[in-house]
């Protein structure tokens, strides 16, 4: 792994990005 | 581009599912709740507004589910790098319909350079600031970022997912790497 890739993989690791699925659309897309 | 496979494909307990699920409507549930998590996180990672991820997350499982019986693949894997496919060309063809926001993100990165313009290009990202920078790449480069930095993915499993060879894909990201590193040092030149 490049240092590039190295650095790049620690600051997404690091990130908040608000990714929590919503247990109300799972539901509601598996009833289609 | 061509797609080579480097290794053969794993075989997994749910390999059988994928098979009966290619005649049974019914029989779709089970991939559909192994993958749904994975596929809104990937939406929610190239588009940014969970609204929208939640949209195009329909949009992909519906395709899915009306496609189904034209997947032409045996196992779990061939089901996943197919489904991938599927959320990536949707993700993509959302962004480009979406211009204007490519607009207000250029604006975005450039207004963390006139904040901090002497910091290096990786120091004190935040979430936002990353997607408004990597909005300014091509959307196919967006999403081979995507899938190896936020998704985990190997090269190979790239490779199957956008019909490529793997060691094009590995160039392809270091390239993908040191433009967005230019990005978020303020050269805001076009990416298409």
């Amino acid at each position: 792994m490049s240092e590039n890739e190295h650095n790049f993989r620690k600051i997404v690791a690091g990130l908040r990005t608000d990714d929590e699925p919503n247990p109300l659309h799972r539901e509601r897309l598996r009833r289609q | 581009m061509v797609a080579i496979m480097a290794k053969p494909v794993e075989q997994t307990v749910y390999d059988d599912l994928v098979i009966l699920a290619k005649s049974q409507a019914s029989a779709l549930g089970r991939p559909y709740e192994l993958y749904y998590d994975r596929v809104f996180r990937f939406c929610v990672h190239r588009l940014f507004n969970r609204s929208t991820a939640e949209d195009v997350t329909s949009s992909v499982f519906l395709t899915v589910a009306r496609t189904m019986r034209e997947f032409k693949g045996r196992t779990e894997q061939d089901f996943r790098s197919w489904l991938y496919t599927i959320a990536a060309n949707q993700a993509n063809a959302h962004i480009r319909k979406t211009l204007r926001r490519q607009r207000l993100m250029k604006n975005m990165v450039a207004a963390r350079m006139e904040d901090s313009p002497e910091r290096g290009a990786w120091s004190s990202l935040d979430w936002p600031t990353l997607y408004a920078a990597i909005g300014q790449l091509k959307p196919e480069h967006q999403t081979l970022l995507t899938l190896r930095f936020f998704e985990n993915m190997d090269y190979d499993e790239i490779a199957r997912i956008v019909k490529a060879r793997p060691a094009t894909v590995r160039v392809t990201l270091h390239r993908i790497l040191r433009r967005l590193e230019d990005v978020l040092r303020g050269d805001l030149g076009g990416d298409e």
